[in-house]
């Protein structure tokens, strides 16, 4: 694929989104759930566009404030010059114990293609993991997952990158690749956010945010 | 088997059986005694009881006794009156009974069928629980029981074949199941005689009788059994009984040994036996392990009878109608399971027993990655004692793998609910447990293979935080089988109460 091509996608998809206003990047709010001293949450979306007149979320599951387990499936989505996707799913699970609680969360997707093959990857698994056992809280994103990323023309193989990878998109934005957000205290409370695919939009003009793309997002916390 | 030949022996004995049958003699099969309760037949179905008949006779009367036994009180009697000379309309007036000795008795026969061609014509009456008459045996036969047709016109050759049943419903109208009649015409073997089907429940009892103009062997419909058997030198005349073993339909066929043009008559009827009594339902409750349902339980009969019921005891619902009825435990604590379910439907006995067992281990949960590389899986799950689900996706980015153990039908999604009371400990893995269930494959490679499947989660197992590389799962998903320790995610089992 050559350079004037992608600009070329990029272009058709600008003037299908129109005027572009600043929006928040994706957010997944927490559902705590309370038991004894504990909680834990989790949310996962396999997919989602928010632009300056929508936000669509796909295949999204919230972990019960009880715990226990949630999913969704889509087969398949198609967002026009933006995103498509097969095989779209979340899961989350967890459970509250006297000594110990934790949550996990899968995002995943496959044969994706964003902004019209400017960035394109085989699959996606995002897994958020968090634990917290009254002495310790801990969260992890082992299991995460890229298979066969392209990104602007140049491939990643099979290999994830590196955790908040960086890569310009020219005239769109920039893309964070394994994009891992970190609270808590480390000893009673920890959350964590993975978002494998994390597309920021970019005005052309003014440079400002014009909203995001995120494939694989999971999301886990614990508290205890 | 020659046809032929087995006629003229049976020939023969009919000739010898209808000399006796024209007396006095009965050709019944077992007879009971006097005094035999009369109401507990029902208990015991239907039964032939007595039989009787006799051909020709002559004049405006067609008539014969039970002799030397009587019905028992209750019987249904079928009674066929047959007769030479077609009309378009029954010529029997009236049917009466009264004894031998002139007393009358008073039961009521009821016209089921009447056909007529060919020259021969045949009625068919019924009468359900024959009483006033007194039963047993009587040698001297004043008080034999008399069924009797009184005729419009006069006839120079007919006969009476009656039979007795016990079991049958004591009610007319539900006694009285459906019947047919037809009537042909053939001229050599076979022609079948058939009347048409009939519906017919389970128990009940299902009668044919068949009649020809001509004096020549007959084959028993299938499954049947010949009552009785009467000729004379113009006509044939054979009935035959079977109780159904199961509801559906009956369709007696007769097939007629014909040697030249002659015509058949032909009619069936079903009678039914009576309705099971109201009785009552013993609900059980057996609760065994830890932490036992502090408050018990609700037991609900058909929706509606509600009634508290002790972790261990027993409640009786009365006066319940005959037939099935659902029974429905309620209030059984969270992490207590009924065993096989909690709803039976309680027919044919009388007894409902549940199974509650309670466990203080009472759930898994986890989820996160299984495999590497471009064979992966995606899963979580959530059991306890009262259900759960699965969800597992397995991704083969190469497509189906023949031979592979994960991707031998490419990739696909699966959602499995747990069947309750499935959910137990892996014996020598105490950090572990097992259910299985049921659930819907999507394949996306091989749509073929979508459908239901059964799984088994074989081993779920908490070996400690973080989970990747500790805890394991091995699943079991129709033919698809993948186990190994976690390669993202965690599973935790429940320890505290």
């Amino acid at each position: 694929m050559t350079v004037t091509t992608i600009h070329r996608r990029v272009a058709r998809w600008l003037s299908g989104l129109g005027a572009l206003a600043v929006v928040s990047g994706l957010t997944l709010a927490p559902v705590r759930a309370e038991a004894q001293s504990g909680s834990v949450s989790g949310r996962g979306a396999a997919a989602a566009v928010t632009t300056a007149t929508s936000a669509q979320q796909f295949a999204t599951a919230t972990l019960p404030s009880a715990g226990g387990m949630a999913d969704s499936e889509l087969a398949s989505v198609v967002v026009p010059s933006t995103l498509s996707a097969n095989g779209l799913a979340s899961i989350t699970t967890g459970q509250l114990d006297d000594s110990l609680v934790s949550a996990t969360t899968t995002a995943e997707a496959a044969d994706v293609n964003v902004l019209n093959g400017l960035l394109t990857v085989q699959a996606v698994l995002a897994v958020a993991t968090s634990y917290a056992n009254g002495v310790a809280a801990t969260s992890e994103s082992n299991g995460s997952t890229l298979l066969g990323l392209v990104v602007n023309g140049v491939s990643y193989g099979d290999v994830p990158p590196a955790r908040n990878t960086r890569v310009n998109l020219p005239g769109v934005g920039y893309v964070v690749l394994n994009e891992q957000i970190l609270t808590g205290d480390g000893v009673h409370n920890t959350d964590l956010t993975v978002n494998m695919i994390h597309v920021y939009l970019t005005d052309p003009v003014l440079g400002t945010p014009a909203g995001d793309i995120v494939v694989g997002a999971a999301r886990s916390t614990a508290s205890l | 088997m020659d046809k032929s030949a087995t006629w003229t022996g049976l020939s023969g004995l009919l000739a010898a059986a209808l000399l006796a049958v024209g007396c006095t003699e009965s050709v019944g099969p077992a007879r009971r005694g006097p005094g035999t309760p009369q109401f507990d037949v029902a208990a015991n179905g239907i039964a032939l009881d007595q039989v009787n008949g006799t051909l020709p006779e002559q004049g405006t009367a067609l008539l014969k006794g039970f002799n030397p036994t009587n019905p028992h009180l209750g019987d249904a009697i079928i009674v066929t009156f047959f007769w030479v000379g077609s009309t378009n309309t029954n010529i029997i007036t009236s049917v009466t009974d009264h004894l031998a000795d002139g007393t009358a008795v008073g039961n009521t026969y009821t016209p089921v069928e009447f056909v007529s061609a060919g020259g021969i014509s045949m009625a068919t009456y019924v009468a359900t629980n024959v009483q006033n008459f007194p039963e047993g045996t009587f040698p001297s036969g004043e008080k034999i029981l008399v069924v009797q047709a009184d005729l419009a016109s006069s006839i120079q050759d007919g006969g009476i074949m009656m039979s007795a049943f016990t079991g049958v419903s004591t009610v007319a109208a539900q006694a009285m199941g459906g019947h047919s009649k037809a009537f042909g015409s053939g001229s050599s073997f076979p022609t079948v005689a058939d009347p048409g089907a009939l519906a017919i429940d389970a128990n009940a009892l299902a009668y044919g009788v068949t009649m020809s103009n001509a004096v020549v062997g007959v084959d028993p419909p299938v499954g049947f059994t010949t009552i009785t058997v009467l000729s004379d030198a113009a006509v044939v005349t054979e009935a035959n009984y079977a109780v159904q073993a199961n509801a559906g339909s009956v369709d007696p066929q007769w097939s007629w040994h014909f040697n030249s043009p002659s015509t058949w008559l032909a009619t069936a009827l079903v009678l039914n036996p009576p309705s099971p009594a109201p009785g009552n339902l013993t609900v059980t409750t057996s609760t065994t392990g830890s932490s036992l349902d502090p408050d018990g339980y609700t037991v609900t009969v058909d929706g509606a009878l509600s009634r508290a019921i002790a972790i261990n005891g027993s409640v009786t619902f009365t006066g319940l109608s005959a037939g099935s009825h659902s029974v429905a435990l309620s209030g059984v604590a969270a992490n207590c399971v009924v065993s096989g379910g909690n709803s039976k439907t309680a027919g044919g006995t009388v007894t409902a027993s549940f199974t509650v067992i309670c466990s203080t281990t009472s759930k898994l949960t986890g989820g996160g990655k299984l495999g590497d590389g471009r064979n992966f899986a995606s899963f979580g799950s959530e059991a306890k004692q009262t259900g759960g689900e699965v969800e597992w996706v397995q991704h083969c980015l190469d497509g189906v793998q023949a031979g592979s153990s994960t991707c031998p039908i490419g990739n696909f999604t699966f959602h499995g609910t747990m069947t309750v009371g499935s959910y137990g400990a892996v014996t020598g893995s105490p950090s572990c447990r097992t259910w299985s269930g049921t659930g819907t494959v999507n394949d996306k490679d091989i749509p073929s293979k979508s459908g239901t499947y059964s799984f088994t989660v074989n081993a779920a197992c908490d070996n400690g935080e973080p989970g990747r590389g500790t805890d394991f799962i091995d699943i079991t998903i129709g033919g698809y089988h993948n186990f190994g320790y976690l390669t993202g995610g965690n599973i935790q089992r429940q320890k505290s109460n």
